[in-house]
């Protein structure tokens, strides 16, 4: 081939690659809604001048070294005061009520969307289950779409809402319970698990649950003696991943007022302990990490069963 | 004879009552009664009188949202274009956090994976410079993560006073880590073999990463970001309790005076922003993978 003709035919094979309508356009959307958000006016009208703030970023930043190490100026005689801020003061508690409330919570809303999902997975939940036609009823099709639509789109409604939300709604309504924290985590996490699990169960691709509704099984049976036992681990890959995002999730919660570790961060905001305040949300740091090397643990046996 | 052959037949295993999966179940199920008995959870709590009664009237208001306010004073703005409005302000704080989260997630991402790496790096300075960047970026993304955006949202408010801008940072610094993160896990999922191609043909390992590994890992890269996009408006929304005056903050308003039929309007629209976004990034993942085929 000469040097024109390699040319050319590059040309010709740049002329002819796939182009999509549809991802130019989101792309002309994206580039516009962002240069609109960067352009309009300010969100927050500050009402604090560029000195005041100056003045409060040098009080914080003097404010976060711990008390002791201020008066001796060693870091090392911090230490016991660390030690009495989580011991006697309750942050180990706090710390572990974090871990209770995330468990707690992913449980039911592991439980509850087990239950919906087969509903909401699109393969299962029709007139013609894994392709294969078991009714001809006019009235069952329409059933079975009603179905599926309202459980997505309860899925889907449960994902939107921010768990922090939630769980301001539900404190408002119960009362100063642990519920009103469980709930806001479930109700939230129960979207996501839902939503994931009916994705195992549509990418299901094995024969034996064909098999099973082929033989006169019910979509019932079917998903839990064949479905099931087969994507189990998967399911509990995805339970660990949601419990790991519960635990980071819990450590704000408590700001609305449980006694907790995120209750105990505004307690000492607004006391202005700033050190201990730090000191609090480097121990609950240590808490989600905690959590997140526990979760890749249990998933990672997880997936070497799977194989 | 007879005998024999019976006894060396492969004897058929009788699955337990109690088999791997059921036990897996059970000592979850254990855990979770004690946590839930440690953290004081009392079924009975959740069924008392009062709670009830406003739990109903707050549940018989999702049928009816309000489309004007339950108290409407002179003079404001009608009741719908506030909730437009609340709307915008969170999507356009949700854009911006993504807008600055993604450039840096990628970067971030880029020098923690390995997927890029030469194979056989002869020189030892460029072998440990490579190390420590990965450790450093690795470590950083650990911690930003670590720390709800919540928190370090108390924490840039405090230092610097209430502003659109601490919150942008202090949601963007997690959000940023855990889109590296999820970066380089799905760069380092692709198949290596275009890579390893246009390697083997001659080009560098910068290009050979952007032609070979980036394109296939687009579509999931994509919808990612979607999911976080979604995450960010969530957040937006939740800033709304610290004072920026995004959805959150008119749920705040609204919950505080009871008038909870507003409260579910605004619920409404925030669940139908997301199914949006959702069908959206939907069809954009639909046709990007279409092409491959």
């Amino acid at each position: 081939m000469s040097k024109e003709n390699q040319i050319r035919r590059i040309k010709e094979l740049h002329r002819n690659r796939s182009k999509s309508t549809i991802v130019r356009f989101s792309l002309l959307v994206l580039l516009a809604v962002i240069a609109w958000s960067w352009t309009a006016k300010s969100l927050h009208e500050s009402l604090i001048s560029k000195e005041q703030r100056s003045v409060n970023l040098q009080n914080f930043l003097e404010k976060i070294i711990p008390d002791p190490t201020r008066e001796s100026g060693k870091w090392s005689d911090s230490l016991p005061w660390v030690f009495k801020n989580l011991h006697d003061d309750g942050g180990l508690i706090a710390g572990l009520m974090t871990f209770g409330l995330a468990t707690t919570a992913i449980w039911i809303s592991g439980i509850l969307a087990f239950m919906i999902l087969p509903m909401a997975s699109k393969n299962l939940a029709t007139h013609r289950p894994l392709g294969i036609m078991v009714s001809n009823n006019k009235l069952t099709n329409i059933l079975w779409v009603i179905v599926n639509r309202v459980s997505r789109i309860l899925f889907l409604f449960t994902r939107s809402l921010p768990e922090y939300v939630l769980g301001f709604l539900l404190l408002s309504i119960l009362g100063p319970d642990p519920w009103a924290l469980v709930l806001a985590l479930a109700i939230h996490n129960f979207g996501i698990l839902g939503r994931l699990g009916s994705e195992i169960i549509e990418n299901n691709n094995s024969e034996t649950p064909k098999a099973f509704i082929s033989q006169g099984s019910g979509r019932f049976n079917s998903f839990m003696a064949a479905m099931v036992p087969e994507s189990f681990s998967r399911m509990l890959v995805y339970y660990f991943y949601r419990w790991e995002t519960c635990v980071r999730e819990s450590t704000v919660l408590g700001m609305l007022g449980i006694a907790s570790l995120g209750f105990m961060i505004s307690e000492a905001k607004a006391g202005r302990d700033f050190d201990k305040m730090i000191v609090l949300i480097l121990f609950g740091s240590l808490i989600v990490i905690l959590g997140d090397i526990l979760s890749y643990w249990v998933r990672s046996r997880l997936r070497l069963d799977k194989s | 004879m007879a005998k024999k052959s019976i006894n060396s037949l492969p004897s058929t295993t009788v699955s337990p009552l109690i088999g791997k999966r059921r036990s897996i179940l059970f000592w979850i199920t254990l855990i979770t009664i004690i946590c839930g008995f440690l953290i004081g959870l009392k079924p009975d709590n959740l069924f008392s009188n009062n709670s009830l009664k406003l739990a109903t009237e707050f549940f018989k208001a999702s049928i009816s949202p309000a489309i004007d306010y339950e108290n409407p004073v002179e003079g404001t703005e009608p009741f719908l274009k506030v909730v437009v409005e609340s709307i915008l302000i969170t999507l356009r704080f949700a854009i911006l956090v993504m807008s600055v989260s993604v450039p840096i997630g990628a970067i971030l991402a880029f020098l923690s994976t390995t997927a890029w790496w030469p194979e056989n790096i002869n020189s030892t300075t460029k072998k440990s410079l490579l190390r420590t960047l990965h450790i450093i970026a690795r470590s950083w993304i650990a911690f930003a993560r670590s720390i709800h955006e919540l928190i370090w949202g108390i924490i840039f408010i405090t230092a610097m006073g209430l502003s659109t801008e601490a919150a942008i940072v202090a949601v963007t610094i997690p959000f940023s880590g855990i889109l590296a993160k999820i970066y380089a896990e799905i760069f380092e999922e692709q198949c290596k073999e275009t890579q390893s191609m246009f390697r083997a043909i001659g080009a560098g390992y910068f290009v050979s990463f952007l032609v070979g590994i980036i394109p296939s890992a687009l579509p999931d890269i994509i919808s990612y970001t979607f999911y976080r996009l979604e995450c960010a408006l969530r957040a937006a929304a939740v800033f709304g309790f610290v004072g920026i005056e995004t959805i959150g903050y008119k749920i705040k308003l609204s919950s505080d005076e009871f008038h909870y039929q507003e409260v579910w309007t605004y619920l409404y629209a925030l669940f139908l922003t997301i199914a949006l976004l959702e069908w959206w990034g939907g069809k954009i993942r639909v046709s990007l993978n279409s092409k491959h085929v």
